[in-house]
């Protein structure tokens, strides 16, 4: 009924009652239950939930809400405690919370309820939220819709798998080393990291502090920026948040990028990837110049260490705020996580101090170095195609871990450096799974980079070309 | 391991290891990570004593940039 449509599309659809919002929840709900599930995307459809909500706004007949009546569904990281006093599961994709349930709506979950949609459920996500590849043993491992032999890529992999099967138009996901860009671009999907500190993230399940971030993923650079127009606001609650000028991240997106000037960064993105990573950046590159970028090399400072410094992070961050469970419960962890998790508990406090202040002028000499000549740098998502299910499976092939370290390899990076990216669909690689690039902006670029994704979507055209669900 | 661990729930998490079924190797294995991590951060000098928070970073940036 709603299958791969936009917002504008199921808008247009309700304004003229060719559907109403019950019909389509029930539809939406119905889908995810069936095919998200069967993608092994799906953790909870709250039908009961979304069809009340829908009546409730049939009721309210409020059509100038920004997305009136769009069904959603998000990372189960994402909280929700219902006015009569239920809460949403909050496993986090982990045996060790089953059973716990939400204590409060997530900020980000209240500002698309004003905007009208309908929320109707979670779906699944990388344990912890610690992880790349998809993989997980307890909610399930969310299998790739072009072809389910592959991964999604992780950690918001639900939210990718039912998205690129056009179940919903758009999903929440977190990105803490890449976990929106790495199963964005594994699905064909735009998917943006915003600059830390523009969306918040109260009532977000934490892995890092200092890294976590929230953004949607979706079919179309415009539903990206609707969702942005939603999601943008200052919250209190979240240390990180902050003040920006309003923006309608709509505006202008469909303006050209005549004189951006994009740089391709000399070092470390295209080294760690493979041949056709790299040929696909670079084609990438020419079709920007010729819509009128001003195309350049652009020297960037060594941040090799920045993969390294970024896991380092996370985990020390993730010890500290989970100590608890990890402490009760590491039997029903997934050894992989334990692990990852447990990297950082080796850390001291004085180190972990060191590694903020270290973390700060890292960005400090990166920012004006990189953008000193270029608005824009464009570089790899993943520095290899996507692997099978199979072969990046750790727990059943010690092989795998060499390609698992990989993955994070040109996503990280911008984690620890706090800036906006985003992630495009390219094309396809030889075994028919999407290929992508990320553009990477100055803070507080998004809408910028908006642009410069918008005149790529429109130049490659993927709208019409759908995995055979 | 050849680390002082200076916070108590670090020491409580090992020592939980240590009881639990993990294998040893692996736990051995996730310590020399953070440990590579570690030496990594280590070898870094820190010399900017100011701004203190990532979006004071980004103001002056952007408003050296204006």
């Amino acid at each position: 009924m709603i299958d791969f449509k936009s917002f504008l599309e199921i808008k247009n659809l309700i304004d003229t009652n060719k559907i109403n919002a019950i019909e389509l929840v029930n539809d939406v709900t119905n889908k995810l239950e069936t095919v998200g599930r069967s993608l092994n995307a799906v953790r909870f459809v709250f039908k009961e939930f979304a069809i009340e909500r829908a009546k409730k706004l049939l009721e309210k007949q409020e059509q100038e809400l920004p997305l009136n009546c769009i069904p959603l569904a998000h990372k189960e990281l994402f909280q929700r405690l219902q006015k009569n006093g239920i809460g949403w599961p909050n496993e986090a994709g982990s045996r060790s919370r089953e059973g716990l349930k939400s204590e409060k709506t997530a900020k980000v979950i209240s500002l698309l309820d004003k905007a009208g949609s309908i929320d109707c459920g979670r779906l699944v996500s990388v344990e912890y939220a610690f992880g790349v590849t998809g993989h997980n043993n307890y909610a399930g491992t969310p299998k790739n819709p072009w072809n389910r032999d592959y991964v999604c890529g992780g950690s918001s992999s639900g939210s990718a798998a039912v998205v690129a099967a056009g179940l919903v138009p758009a999903a929440l996901g977190t990105d803490t080393g890449g976990s929106v860009r790495l199963p964005a671009s594994a699905c064909g999907l735009f998917g943006i990291k915003p600059t830390q500190g523009l969306i918040s993230r109260d009532g977000v399940f934490p892995l890092s502090v200092s890294l976590d971030t929230v953004g949607p993923l979706a079919r179309s650079v415009t539903d990206i920026a609707k969702m942005l127009n939603v999601l943008v606001a200052e919250d209190k609650n979240d240390k990180s948040s902050v003040q920006v000028d309003k923006q309608n991240y709509l505006l202008e997106l469909d303006i050209g990028i005549k004189g951006l000037k994009i740089g391709l960064p000399d070092s470390y993105f295209l080294d760690g990837s493979d041949e056709g990573i790299r040929i696909d950046v670079i084609n990438t590159f020419s079709i920007l110049e010729k819509l009128g970028a001003i195309c350049l090399d652009a020297k960037i400072p060594n941040i090799e260490n920045a993969n390294d410094l970024n896991m380092l992070l996370i985990s020390s961050e993730a010890a500290n705020a989970h100590k608890n469970l990890v402490l009760e419960k590491h039997k029903l962890f997934n050894e992989q996580t334990l692990m990852r998790i447990l990297a950082g508990a080796f850390t001291s406090n004085q180190e972990y101090k060191m590694l903020l202040r270290y973390r700060i002028q890292f960005i400090h000499k990166f920012l004006y170095k990189a953008f000193e000549e270029v608005d824009i740098l464009i570089a790899p998502v993943w520095p290899c195609y996507i692997p099978t299910i199979k072969e990046s499976d750790l727990g059943a092939n010690s092989d795998a871990a060499n390609l698992v370290r990989r993955i994070g390899h040109n996503t990280r990076p911008i984690n620890y450096l706090g800036l906006p990216a985003i992630s495009i669909p390219t094309g396809f690689d030889p075994n028919g799974l999407p290929l992508s690039v990320q553009l990477i902006g100055k803070p507080f670029s998004e809408k910028l980079l908006l642009r410069a994704a918008y005149a790529l979507e429109k130049q490659l055209s993927f709208w019409d070309i759908r995995p055979d669900i | 391991m050849g680390k002082e661990i200076k916070n108590d729930y670090r020491i409580q998490i090992l020592s939980e290891l240590d009881k639990s079924e993990i294998n040893k190797s692996l736990i051995k294995n996730v310590y020399n990570v953070s440990q590579k991590q570690l030496n990594t951060l280590g070898q870094k000098k820190v010399y900017l004593k100011k701004p203190n928070t990532v979006n004071e970073v980004f103001k002056l940036f952007l408003n050296s940039k204006k």
